[in-house]
């Protein structure tokens, strides 16, 4: 049985801050949770694509990484959103890879966009920039290479 | 190549190899003429795009977003706009919304001629594939001639022109050209032996597969899966439209090409039923903090022509927020979602292109095949350097 995933995410993560509905769905949950939190919502919900995965850097701000996993259903419908905030110092979140394949080349890219570590994941690889490149360009205090 | 035939070998095809056209770079471990492992690579195109929105006004933003994905700037933009919209919450007049579907749909007709197109001439059919690709090129000069050079009239608000009558009379001619084109080598493929040898169980995902890769769009419902946001999350005007969404069943290049033709004759459709159902209208929002002045309010000086300037020059104050909007794009899914904290640029752009998804896949799909097979399964995936690697 499908369960709506503001429920599934809703009971089986502790800690989890659900809001919205239908299209507009989504929960942030504790970083230590976050695997756990997308294999819930693929089992029990059945969102078993992962259509992006990206970082938002909220410089300033305690936690100042934010994970976001934008995930649906075979079909489409079902749309949802995952979120997780990490702190600066020590910002290593678990790997999707084992939940969704998919997660390997957007793990890259936050990696080499914003320096996140995914633990069990891909190595740290760069993917849009060079292997020698210095510096993770999307964070706020990037301030360029020349 | 190296050592025999029989050997296993390596073969490294580079991103924008003129021969093959391959949108990433691609390193084959082969034995004999068979794929026995491959890996994509990605990242030469990369402009920052994301990092340079970040440095802009929200609507030169929207110019980097037609950028990111130059291979249907009308569609990125279109999206990047919606998006805008959904963060500042501004609503767009009815006849805008016309405009931005034709021309969303022009686009799409473009990339389908063109990616079907590049397929058979790499299976052996340079004939129907110069007949396709000329009628891309017809189709792409009308875009560009009716929308803008650029390829994209959608601006935050609405759009910047209206389609003249000669531009429509054009239009129809053209979408008549591209059913019979589009339809009949749909038809005509479906019987033809060199074509159907060539592609048929050649280049497979299954739906499963594709979707836990992330593969959407042509790709994902030649294998039988008939997801398609325009039916399933409707946008613009397609919801009050009349449309088939084609589907395949074995996920092969056969079915890719055909799916392709078959979304082109009926986006050829749509064009002609949206051109028949807009109504007049005013082309742009009256309101909205970041929705410049019409030009003659500009031109004609004193508060108009005030607001353009703190608009453009980037001095104005907005509400701070998130907005996101999602469209089905040529190859796939697109997606923007943006962060505003209130300057009056974005704080975060990010783009969702379905071709990132489409590169990650290749390898999957490549697994196995013929080593001579690999141009075309790649041309049939439809994949845009330009929008992976952004």
């Amino acid at each position: 049985m499908i369960r709506n995933p503001i429920e599934a995410v809703g009971d089986g993560i502790r800690g989890a801050k659900v809001s919205g509905e239908g299209a507009a769905a989504r929960a942030e949950v504790p970083p230590e949770r976050w695997e756990d939190a997308a294999a819930i919502l693929k089992v029990q919900s059945g969102l078993s694509a992962l259509m992006d995965l990206f970082c938002i850097d909220r410089e300033g701000e305690g936690l100042r990484f934010e994970i976001v996993a934008k995930l649906s259903d075979g079909g489409g419908g079902s749309r949802f959103t995952l979120t997780a905030r990490l702190p600066e110092t020590g910002s290593e979140i678990a790997s999707l890879v084992r939940v969704h394949p998919a997660a390997e080349w957007y793990e890259r890219e936050c990696f080499d966009m914003f320096g996140i570590s995914f633990r069990g994941g891909p190595a740290h690889k760069r993917i849009l920039t060079e292997d020698d490149f210095h510096g993770h360009p999307l964070r706020k205090d990037f301030r360029g290479v020349s | 190549m190296t050592g025999s035939a029989a050997d296993a070998h390596e073969i490294s095809i580079p991103a924008g190899d003129p021969g093959s056209g391959m949108p990433f770079r691609l390193v084959i471990k082969a034995r004999g003429a068979r794929v026995e492992a491959a890996r994509s690579e990605i990242g030469f195109a990369h402009r920052g795009l994301e990092k340079l929105a970040e440095s802009m006004t929200w609507h030169s933003a929207r110019a980097v977003a037609e950028r990111a994905g130059c291979a249907s700037p009308g569609i990125a933009g279109t999206c990047c706009c919606m998006a805008v919209e959904s963060l500042f919450g501004v609503e767009v007049p009815a006849r805008a919304k016309w405009l931005r579907t034709i021309l969303c749909e022009a686009w799409r007709i473009r990339e389908g001629l063109s990616h079907a197109g590049r397929t058979l001439a790499h299976a052996g059919l340079p004939s129907r594939a110069a007949l396709l690709l000329s009628c891309r090129d017809s189709v792409e000069g009308w875009v560009r001639a009716s929308f803008g050079a650029s390829g994209s009239s959608s601006r935050i608000g609405g759009v910047a022109r209206d389609l003249g009558g000669a531009e429509s009379k054009r239009g129809r001619a053209l979408m008549r050209r591209v059913r019979d084109e589009a339809g009949g080598a749909a038809s005509a493929l479906a019987g033809d032996r060199i074509f159907s040898d060539r592609t048929r169980g050649v280049g497979v995902i299954s739906a499963d597969a594709a979707s836990a890769w992330g593969v959407t769009g042509p790709s994902l419902r030649a294998a039988g899966q008939a997801r398609d946001l325009r039916r399933d999350l409707p946008y613009l005007m397609y919801a009050g439209l009349d449309f088939e969404v084609p589907v395949g069943a074995e996920g092969d290049v056969f079915d890719r090409t055909v799916v392709r033709l078959l979304e082109s004759t009926e986006s050829a459709r749509i064009v002609e039923e949206a051109m028949a159902m807009m109504e007049p209208g005013p082309l742009t929002a009256k309101e909205g903090a970041v929705v410049l002045p019409p030009a003659h309010e500009v031109y004609g000086g004193g508060e108009g022509l005030a607001r353009h300037r703190r608009i453009m020059a980037g001095k104005q104050r907005l509400p701070a927020g998130e907005g996101c909007a999602l469209v089905e794009a040529a190859s796939g899914e697109m997606g923007f979602h943006l962060v505003s904290d209130g300057s009056p640029r974005p704080y975060r752009f990010r783009v969702r292109s379905p071709s990132f998804a489409l590169c990650q896949a290749a390898p999957v799909i490549l697994k196995g095949c013929a080593v001579e097979d690999v141009p075309m399964i790649v041309a049939s995936l439809g994949a845009s350097a330009s929008e992976a690697d952004r």
